[in-house]
């Protein structure tokens, strides 16, 4: 019973939870390592998930509480995107799906030059969660939110227009 | 320019395939877990040998009825009495401390609060208290012998201090600086990560 529904979970959200894995941490095999860690989180949580709670809110909240306790120093650094493209690799992309791994790497790029806390709000910005859905996970006000999001979106822009 | 809807849909095109769950991990949960049994069996262990310390105290209490001896005797034996039954009941406290239900489905804040917490306590029993009570247990030992080495040879008492000392600092050194290494690889690192994680809240 357990399995199927984590089966089904997983199935629906698992590209949710490793944009934010990716967004936080940006190295494949860190990026892994902390995916799995949230797979097991949630298979865990699920023994007490009374469904008090939305289900998204609960994942999102899995996964962003064990994105903050990973302790990345104590595996392997591997790069999952390269940092600066080769001219040649650049002049190679034409089509529609190469441009866009381009642009999703620069975004990832970007998104980790902001603060951690930063990282994992933005995060949940990109999911197009609500501000009172973000609050609620992060355990803030939620008109405090909205001010916060605004600054953060700004200077991810900002970030991404200049790299 | 890009447009944050721009980057909305890049952000959506991220995709894994990965949906297999290993059951191997040594997430900071697994490990507070089995931290947890080590910390249990090594407090068991430590009352049995701390029982076996308090009948030896109360035998010699009992065998040197008040007066019988200087106060640097009894003022050594009630210092350690008190400095044991305290480390016990730290050490216990741990247990329950560490009991309280780690909930990962808490806000964020609320998580990262409480585990920032316990880190710490975990942190300042490796870093302060360890230290310390090794220290009173070296002055709660040195007012004992005081007493009982007082009619000693020198040669006898240079043994006794020294193996004393040497037991308590340098074993007591080795222990600490061996946690406090693991501490920070496996513990300083998501202390940091929580603390400015917070510090903005």
């Amino acid at each position: 019973m357990r399995e199927e529904y984590f089966q089904e979970i997983i199935t629906h959200h698992k590209d949710k939870i490793y944009r934010i894995c990716l967004a936080y941490l940006y190295e494949k095999e860190l990026v892994d390592d902390l995916y799995q860690e949230v797979l097991i989180n949630v298979w865990n949580g699920l023994k007490k998930f009374k469904g008090n709670a939305k289900l998204t809110t609960w994942l999102y909240r899995v996964t962003l509480n064990t994105t903050i306790t990973f302790n990345r120093n104590s595996k392997k650094h591997v790069k999952l995107f390269n940092s600066e493209l080769p001219d040649t690799f650049e002049e190679a992309i034409d089509t529609e799906r190469q441009a866009q791994e381009n642009r999703v790497n620069k975004l990832m790029k970007c998104v980790q030059k902001l603060k951690k806390d930063e990282r994992l709000i933005i995060s949940l910005v990109l999911e197009e969660l609500s501000y009172k859905e973000i609050a609620d996970i992060i355990g803030i006000e939620a008109n405090n939110v909205g001010v916060r999001i605004n600054r953060i979106k700004k200077r991810l822009l900002k970030i991404y227009n200049n790299e | 320019m890009n447009d944050f809807n721009d980057m909305v849909n890049d952000w959506k095109s991220v995709a894994t395939d990965n949906t297999e769950r290993k059951e191997v991990s040594d997430s900071l949960f697994g490990k507070l877990k089995k931290l947890q049994q080590k910390i249990i069996f090594g407090n068991l262990l430590m009352s049995i040998s701390f029982a076996v310390v308090f009948a030896v105290f109360i035998w010699l209490w009992n065998e040197n009825p008040l007066k019988e001896r200087s106060d640097n005797f009894y003022v050594g034996l009630t210092f350690m009495f008190i400095l044991l039954t305290t480390t016990i009941a730290m050490m216990w406290y741990r247990v329950l401390f560490w009991r309280t239900p780690n909930d990962i489905s808490e806000n964020m804040k609320a998580f990262a609060t409480k585990m920032l917490k316990k880190l710490l306590y975990f942190k300042w029993i490796t870093n302060f208290f360890m230290p310390v009570y090794l220290l009173l247990l070296a002055v709660g030992m040195t007012i004992y012998y005081q007493d009982v080495l007082y009619e000693a040879s020198l040669q006898f008492k240079m043994i006794a201090y020294g193996l004393t000392y040497v037991w308590l600092f340098v074993v007591g050194f080795f222990i600490v600086r061996k946690k406090q290494k693991k501490n920070s690889k496996e513990i300083d690192p998501i202390i940091k990560s929580l603390e400015e994680i917070l510090e903005t809240f």
